[in-house]
């Protein structure tokens, strides 16, 4: 058994983690930056050790400094959170040498997951339906053309070290073939120190959906069933929810099998999400493996009952899952909106202040993961996640109802929000039937009144800013 | 240059917000050319009780004659450049601006920490070869 967990994170995943630490029964220690000095999980924790100034660089994603957090402090394990190097693998092997358990995947899968053709590749191996791509990286144009013309058009230029959507050019038409390839390997190599590119088909709109794997080092490996996470934008995820509305069950049965099976045939250990991307006739491809927890793990957790961050630190420390696939039952429905600090209105962009009048929602059904507090100052170095607001219900429809009564309830001033985006999201008749696709939050903005939603209470509900 | 702004704008936020919950009545924070003189009327109200505040404030605060140096990175403090070497600086000792005082070694690479004014050494608070935290507290200068 683990004893004492430094927790590597920042914001509502860092208090996540520091109370699975508590009803464990295990010590946390959390290593924050001199911008979150007063933050909600230092308070929390056990102990806080300051890893550096406000910028990741120098605190957050600072592996020496985690390592001497680590030493300091006396801690046995670091869970990375989501997010900075929590898929680096860097960071896990530098553990691994220092005897520092990380709660996590191995160093190997993290490598061979970011290696998006490499993930391809085993994937495809396992079984896992990949999209028709170039079998390794193309070197020339003329290797290029030759693939592009076997695999068809519209394709995509994606970056070997990319992921998240990032390092993607869409190439409708053998014309744009040679610029796309430039300007992808000239993206990547800034991006990611890697210029290597492949090809792989483009598909449009459909769905995006994901299942949840959970693997002990004991060879067994569970599904938790899917999430879809259609409402995006610019591949940030808004708004998750289980189960997909729509999907078929056959091809869910199939996604959750190739998933297991494809976490098994590489002896994957942790949580892990299986990405894929589905087309209205039911056909799925994977995208990429996320060899972490995910933002929106709490959805899975309220269906099926599991702590998927207790699982894991308990699955790190060498014990079994105390589950079968036969234990893992899913009920109802559950969704999770993501209110960030963020001006829809100014083009979704981030921003910084104080966070004043705050309340909370609560009440039943309703689960708010946060790291806010009142007076909370939102610092400008992070991503702006300021809370989770998930809700469960026995159906889609009373999921959705509580939702919008959890997200009327929440108040605060001080920073813009996405809290009114997220009411009008679920008025949206596309969302509301549950036919929407990965198009849709693009729909609402256009869609927008110009006031948020209006109620037949007078008062005044989301955010000011 | 990036952390010295970084510095300042965390000094700014944090003496606005201490002015402002009514803990501290006057202010002067300078760092390098910058300087930040803040004065508020004291509050009616006796100040907040404030959880995690370390000291007792008083509502009328001049600078506090010994400064301390802090931690730039997180890492491991030593005092001299070499074990078999003498320290930097020994308690009691005149320094001046600039002057290398201790090292903090992250992974292998040696920091020099150096006093940002010039005075008599009053304290070293860290151990040598103990892991220090950033902004930990190291050596205390008292401007001479």
């Amino acid at each position: 058994m683990l004893k004492r967990v430094l927790v590597a994170n920042r914001g509502e995943i860092a208090v996540r983690i520091v109370r699975a630490c508590r009803d464990l029964g295990i010590e946390s220690v959390v290593g924050y930056s001199a911008a979150d000095r007063d933050g909600l999980a230092v308070h929390l924790a056990d102990d806080a050790v300051c890893l550096g100034p406000g910028p990741v660089a120098r605190s957050y994603t600072n592996v020496p400094a985690l390592l001497y957090a680590a030493a300091k402090t006396g801690a046995d394990a670091l869970h990375p959170g989501c997010g900075f190097l929590s898929e680096d693998p860097l960071l896990a092997s530098a553990c691994r040498q220092v005897g520092l358990t990380f709660i996590g995947p191995a160093p190997e899968h993290l490598a061979l997951m970011g290696d998006k053709l490499a993930a391809r590749q085993a994937m495809q191996a396992a079984g896992v339906p990949v999209l028709p791509g170039s079998d390794g990286p193309v070197e020339t144009l003329e290797a290029a053309v030759a693939t592009a013309d076997r695999i068809g058009y519209p394709l995509m230029v994606k970056a070997v070290a990319g992921g998240g959507g990032r390092g993607i050019t869409v190439v409708p038409a053998p014309a744009d073939l040679a610029g796309a390839l430039t300007a992808t390997r000239a993206a990547a190599r800034t991006l990611f120190q890697d210029d290597r590119v492949y090809l792989e088909r483009y598909v449009d709109g459909g769905r995006h959906v994901e299942v949840q794997v959970l693997a002990d080092a004991h060879g067994q490996v569970l599904h938790l069933g899917e999430r879809d996470c259609s409402v995006q934008r610019r591949h940030q995820k808004l708004l998750e929810e289980s189960p997909s509305p729509g999907l078929d069950p056959q091809v869910r049965e199939r996604l959750c099998a190739v998933s297991v099976a494809g976490a098994r045939s590489i002896g994957y250990v942790s949580a892990g999400t299986f990405e894929f991307l589905v087309q209205d006739d039911g056909q799925a491809h994977f995208l990429e493996m996320n060899t972490r927890l995910q933002v929106e793990h709490p959805i899975t957790e309220l269906r099926s009952g599991i702590d998927l961050v207790t699982a894991m630190i308990r699955v790190a420390g060498g014990e079994p899952l105390p589950w079968s696939q036969a234990d893992v039952v899913l009920t109802g429905h559950a969704v999770e909106a993501r209110i960030n600090a963020e001006d829809v209105d100014r083009d979704w962009a981030a921003v910084t202040g104080r966070v004043r009048d705050l309340r909370l929602p609560a009440g039943v059904g309703v689960r708010v993961d946060t790291h806010l507090v009142e007076g909370h100052q939102v610092p400008p170095f992070y991503d702006s996640l300021l809370a989770k607001v998930i809700t469960h219900g026995a159906t889609r429809d009373e999921a959705l109802r509580r939702l919008d009564r959890a997200l009327r309830e929440f108040h605060c001033t001080g920073v813009p929000t996405t809290v009114d985006f997220h009411r009008r999201l679920l008025r949206h008749p596309d969302f509301a039937a549950g036919r929407h696709r990965l198009d849709v939050v693009a729909a609402v903005t256009a869609a927008a009144p110009p006031n948020p939603v209006t109620d037949t209470n007078p008062e005044r509900t989301g955010t000011d800013g | 240059m990036t952390d010295s702004l970084d510095h300042a704008l965390h000094a700014v936020v944090t003496v606005a917000d201490l002015v402002r919950d009514g803990r501290l009545g006057r202010v002067r924070v300078q760092i390098g050319d910058l300087s930040i003189d803040v004065t508020a009327p004291v509050s009616e109200n006796p100040p907040r009780a404030v959880e995690s505040a370390p000291v007792e404030v008083a509502t009328q605060t001049e600078l506090p004659p010994v400064q301390v140096v802090v931690a730039p990175l997180m890492g491991v403090f030593f005092r001299a450049p070499a074990p078999d070497r003498p320290p930097f600086v020994a308690v009691a000792e005149r320094v001046e601006i600039g002057q290398q005082i201790a090292v903090i070694e992250a992974m292998k690479l040696m920091n020099p920490v150096l006093a940002d004014r010039a005075g008599v050494v009053r304290e070293v608070h860290v151990a040598d070869g103990e892991v220090v935290e950033f902004d930990q507290p190291l050596i205390s200068i008292e401007p001479a």
